[in-house]
């Protein structure tokens, strides 16, 4: 039998991987949402119904967030941060895993709603505006072989599309660059 | 991979649901017991004037006859819309008689009500907007109990509830597995004065909450357990209890399958059918379970129509065929050849509500029900923004959440 003092707390280890990677498209993702409320019609318009100020953060329950505020008119991305936000609206995961998954779109983000690998904290009509500006957001940031992954159906591509991601790049790695 | 391996099993689900349930006979007089071993000994009834004036809050005052335990106070002003104004003004006569626990009876209404006033006395807050949304609720409840008087709304089972704020005209939308009652009573006396039409609309609502689980993409084993056992109930009793509404055992068959609803769609949610009832309600007041019974076929018709670009592994189509199963019954199921199964489900809710419009005089289309022309590009909107389409199996459009209200018009 074990001593008493041989059983020992386990605390669990960092996935660094995982956590860099989750950090950076949640990075991307806040960007995205800020670039296509200012670069898409429809995001603008769905942005507008929301009320100013608005805060959202979409994240890992009880880890990094990603934070947009609507203030002004505008939609402006805060941070990724380590910390309790109090936003008006959130959006998590249950687990770095759940994230790590969606993240790299091996899951997709209605699934991850339909398996309550996530919650919401907040007004659910406001939520289905903020997922139609996700939906959009990504369609900015990636290719629709890849959108496919993260949404329920791909909105088909237009030149306005193809011009507002080339747009959306230079914004985002533009600012990347003096971040 | 990442949804379903086949039509049967999904590759992952969870079910909650925590709630004590007592159906039958005499099943009033099992409360103050289960009230004592939650440690209650004071509970206050939330009703409306037409429950009292029905006589049936005699029956459950009754029940409290030889026992310790007091009825702190019925309040019996609740409206038929719940406002966060009637929820302060129940705690505060809460907190004045020193009540521990509650018990509502009634419908939706008073059961949202007294689902909001367990939120304002168990979080301690003056603000109940504040608390407004899913998940905002952190501390445990006070005892609940649930006594149904319509067979519908499955409330007693569910984790939601919906109350309104005048003053800053919203409607506050609660949800959290910490609101969900305690016990559940389901009585065949507390049911048995509703009126026909009443009968047909809220069973029609029963129907929607049991059909919209089975097809939804969070359905799984338990919950489709509980949606084949509501639709059969469904089927057996709905032309009965609307006819013959003073038969007990109708009556009873009928609240245990809004029950079993509640419990199938608690877990797997609702779909396009409820967000239009919702959005139809919200704006031109039509009852909820009128809505539903007129919106469940047009609902189904988009899915059938879409199903080609749900996803493959939520077998969208299929699930609709075996719909048709449990709505029409085994002889009917094996008359209609496979690739017309789907239709032959919405045909058989077709059928049943025309039926029911003949008998009662439920309405089959939306013009019938009130809804004006003009306020059918609202409606719209506002389906495309209800948190239940969230659980549409397939993604809607402005367009076609628009066709689906004209087409229903």
């Amino acid at each position: 039998m074990k001593k008493k003092k041989e059983y020992r707390e386990i605390v669990p280890s960092e996935s660094w991987f995982k956590s860099t990677l989750v950090r950076i498209t949640l990075y991307l993702l806040g960007l995205g949402i800020q670039e296509a409320c200012n670069l898409d019609p429809r995001a603008k318009k769905e942005m507008e119904k929301l009320p100013d100020p608005f805060t959202f953060s979409i994240g890992i329950h009880d880890g990094i967030a990603a934070t947009v505020q609507k203030k002004g008119g505008k939609m402006k991305y805060l941070r990724v941060i380590n910390e309790k936000i109090q936003a008006d609206l959130e959006l998590r995961f249950k687990n770095l895993e759940y994230t790590y998954l969606a993240m790299t779109g091996r899951m997709s983000t209605p699934n991850l709603g339909y398996h309550f690998r996530q919650y919401i904290k907040g007004d659910l009509a406001r939520m289905m505006t903020m997922i139609r500006i996700m939906n959009i957001a990504q369609t900015l940031l990636f290719p629709n072989i890849i959108v496919r992954f993260y949404i329920k159906k791909v909105p088909r591509l237009t030149v306005r599309t193809m011009i507002n991601r080339v747009i959306a790049y230079i914004n985002i790695f533009g600012l990347s660059a003096f971040k | 991979m990442f949804f379903m391996k086949d039509n049967t099993l999904p590759e992952y689900y969870e079910f909650f649901n925590s709630v004590k349930v007592i159906s039958g006979y005499k099943a009033l007089e099992n409360i103050p017991y289960e009230l004592s071993q939650l440690g209650a000994k004071k509970p206050i009834i939330i009703t409306d004037k037409g429950i009292v004036k029905a006589g049936l809050i005699k029956h459950v005052i009754k029940s409290f006859q030889g026992t310790k335990i007091t009825i702190g106070a019925v309040y019996d002003d609740t409206p038929v819309d719940s406002s966060n104004v009637v929820v302060d003004e129940i705690a505060e006569i809460y907190r004045q008689k020193g009540c521990d626990s509650i018990i509502a009876v009634g419908g939706g209404s008073a059961i949202d009500t007294a689902k909001g006033v367990n939120i304002v006395i168990s979080e301690d807050s003056d603000d109940l907007l504040k608390l407004m949304g899913n998940n905002r609720l952190t501390k445990p409840m006070k005892p609940f109990v649930v006594i149904p008087t319509t067979a519908g709304t499955g409330s007693e089972v569910t984790m939601a509830a919906v109350i309104a704020n005048p003053s800053k005209n919203v409607k506050m939308q609660f949800t959290s597995a910490l609101m969900l009652p305690k016990l559940a009573v389901l009585d065949p006396r507390m049911t048995l004065s509703m009126p026909a039409r009443i009968t047909a609309a809220t069973s029609m609502d029963a129907l929607t909450h049991a059909v919209e689980a089975f097809i939804g993409p969070q359905k799984n084993p338990i919950s489709d357990a509980f949606a084949t056992a509501a639709i059969e109930l469904i089927r057996d009793n709905i032309v009965d209890a609307v006819k013959h509404g003073g038969n007990a055992d109708v009556r009873l068959a009928m609240a245990n399958a809004a029950l079993l609803a509640g419990l199938a769609f608690s877990n797997s949610m609702v779909g396009i059918v409820h967000a239009a009832a919702h959005a139809t309600g919200g704006i031109c007041h039509v009852p909820h379970g009128v809505a539903n019974s007129i919106l469940l076929p047009h609902g189904l018709d988009l899915y059938i129509r879409k199903s080609g670009e749900a996803k493959k592994a939520l077998h969208l189509k299929q699930n609709i065929e075996k719909v048709l199963l449990p709505l029409a019954g085994p002889e009917q199921y094996m008359k209609v050849p496979a690739r017309e199964r789907a239709q032959g489900a919405v045909k058989a809710i077709r059928d049943l509500t025309a039926n029911l419009n003949k008998i009662c005089g439920l309405p089959v289309r939306l013009s019938q029900a009130g809804v004006i022309e003009n306020s059918l590009p609202e409606i719209a909107q506002a389906t495309i923004n209800d948190g239940a389409i969230a659980f549409s199996p397939v993604e809607v459009s402005y367009e076609e959440a628009l066709a689906l209200i004209k087409a229903a018009f």
